[in-house]
């Protein structure tokens, strides 16, 4: 009997050791990762660029707005000093590789360096934050692309409607098209000559265009509207004699590889009068989606940070 | 002077409504369709299909829930309620800043019936008690995330127009039944159903007011 007591709390010293010193392993550590994105947008007003952090504590110095003393965006040939104006806790019980997250956001302003008519296009791009402490952290990001604009106008041409199509491509969902109405508001004839974002990731092939009666809303397959259509390459230049009746699909095309993107400005340049002129449309999302994080590891990037050892 | 200024002020301010609709429940979308002809939502379960399905869960627990998954990961297709409109009445252009955000109570939704019961707290909705764990267990809930990144837009409104945004989007649904035992006596029962949004899809649209 006093033998089995004995085993029983030597079993109990060795499974407390070995619990205590794997949460002071724990302690010691911070997981955290980041998911690539590429930020396009048209930079309005005082706007913000939202990034995301997903990180395994929720009581650390990374997340501790106060602790950062200074941030840039970065990669091997610019720069630009941002400001972090908040870190917030969005979400929580994220699952990644049997691990569970907490999400924070991190708002960047960039209103200390806020130029008009400014185009910055920073591919590759890194998040540095430098903290209190001296820590400095390093988060890939994704391709940023930003057009600081003072204001947008629609004096003679203006969208009346706007939605994107999507197709499923190698079990993943990517933007195949764009579904635009534009609505002549002058008398005169418009032709649009180009139709382009801020990001050189994807570009609009006029001369393929599909047009409609009706607005095109349920994701109709890409070969339904454009055919045999190669959604990957170059484009051809091209021109639209638009007629504002009409529904226009206009065919993305990605200059290498289908990219996850989401929400991006547009600028249509256009000829009236025998003068150019552009539209510019605020960064749009066409679409959201839900994603189970196991499904990207491929485009994420993981850090571990170790607190130094006290002595 | 400054009168009529403020006068004028306080006419265009009229001339602008803005209607935004808050995050509703799925049962309120504009419409649902299945991919697969058979399957359908809670809300069109009749006491038949209750009936029939409390009789598929024929084993008794000592205590606890016992759940059916009667539509299991069925795959929907959504138009969802309109998500705002700006109506100008007025006559001269406005701007307009539009703030939108996808949020967890969209992404991930529920809804119960009879003898199983909801838990609200604040934004997160569960089933009360330990029925959650159940039939998150039986239809092998994961919980999906996004970038969780409001949503600005600058759009211009001309007079005498109004603009809307509605989402259109794709999602899984889960429903059945479920049964208590206490001391293997059958106490209280109920149908459960989840909504997740997988995709989320916007469309813009400016009209003339008529």
């Amino acid at each position: 009997m006093k033998r089995v007591i004995l085993i029983i709390i030597g079993l109990y010293l060795v499974i407390g050791t070995i619990l205590v010193s794997t949460y002071k392993e724990n302690s010691k550590k911070i997981n955290y990762f980041t998911l690539k994105q590429n930020y396009s947008r048209l930079m309005l007003e005082e706007e913000l660029l939202v990034v995301s952090l997903f990180i395994d504590r929720d009581d650390s110095f990374i997340t501790e707005k106060s602790m950062i003393d200074s941030a840039l965006l970065r990669n091997d040939e610019s720069e630009i000093a941002v400001a972090i104006t908040s870190v917030k806790l969005s979400d929580e019980d994220i699952q990644y590789k049997d691990k569970s997250y907490y999400l924070y956001t991190l708002n960047i302003d960039f209103t200390e360096v806020y130029v008009t008519n400014m185009d910055l296009v920073i591919e590759e791009c890194y998040l540095d934050i430098l903290y209190n402490n001296e820590e400095l952290i390093s988060l890939y990001i994704g391709d940023v692309a930003l057009s600081f604009r003072d204001e947008i106008n629609s004096d003679n041409l203006d969208f009346v409607h706007m939605t994107g199509i999507v197709n499923v491509i190698d079990g993943k969902k990517y933007l195949v098209g764009i579904c635009l109405k534009l609505d002549n508001l002058t008398l005169q004839t418009i032709t649009i000559n180009d139709i382009y974002t801020n990001s050189d990731l994807l570009k609009f092939d006029l001369n393929n265009s599909f047009i409609s009666n009706e607005a095109i809303v349920d994701n109709p397959a890409s070969t339904d509207l454009f055919g045999e259509y190669n959604h990957l390459g170059d484009k051809e230049e091209g021109v639209i004699y638009f007629d504002d009746s009409y529904y226009y699909v206009i065919p993305v095309v990605y200059q290498e590889m289908y990219q996850k993107i989401y929400r991006f400005p547009l600028t249509i340049e256009y000829r009236l009068y025998n003068q150019d002129y552009k539209l510019e449309i605020d960064d749009y999302l066409f679409f959201d989606e839900f994603i189970r994080l196991d499904d990207y590891v491929d485009e994420i990037r993981e850090y571990q940070y170790f607190y130094p050892e006290s002595n | 002077m400054k009168k009529l200024g403020i006068i004028l002020l306080l006419c265009g301010l009229l001339s602008v409504s803005i209607f935004m609709v808050k995050a509703e429940s799925y049962i309120n979308y504009q419409e649902i369709i299945f991919d697969n002809d058979e399957a359908f939502l809670l809300k069109n379960y009749s006491d038949d299909d209750y009936s029939d399905n409390y009789k598929e869960i024929k084993k008794k627990k000592f205590m606890g829930w016992r759940i059916n998954v009667v539509n299991g990961n069925e795959p929907v297709e959504f138009v969802s309620e309109t998500k705002l409109k700006i109506y100008n009445n007025g006559f001269s252009t406005i701007k307009h800043n539009i703030n939108l955000e996808t949020k967890e109570e969209t992404s991930y939704q529920i809804s119960a019936t009879g003898g199983i019961k909801l838990n609200v707290k604040g934004d997160v909705k569960k089933f009360k008690g330990a029925v959650d764990a159940d039939i998150k267990a039986s239809i092998s809930y994961s919980k999906l995330t996004t970038s969780k990144e409001s949503y600005e837009f600058q759009i211009i409104v001309d007079p005498k127009t109004y603009v809307k945004i509605i989402t259109r989007g794709t999602g899984e649904v889960n429903n059945g039944v479920g049964k208590y035992y206490f001391f293997w006596i059958n106490t209280k029962e109920g149908g459960w159903e989840t909504f997740t949004v997988q995709t989320e899809y916007y469309e813009i649209i400016k009209e003339r007011i008529r």
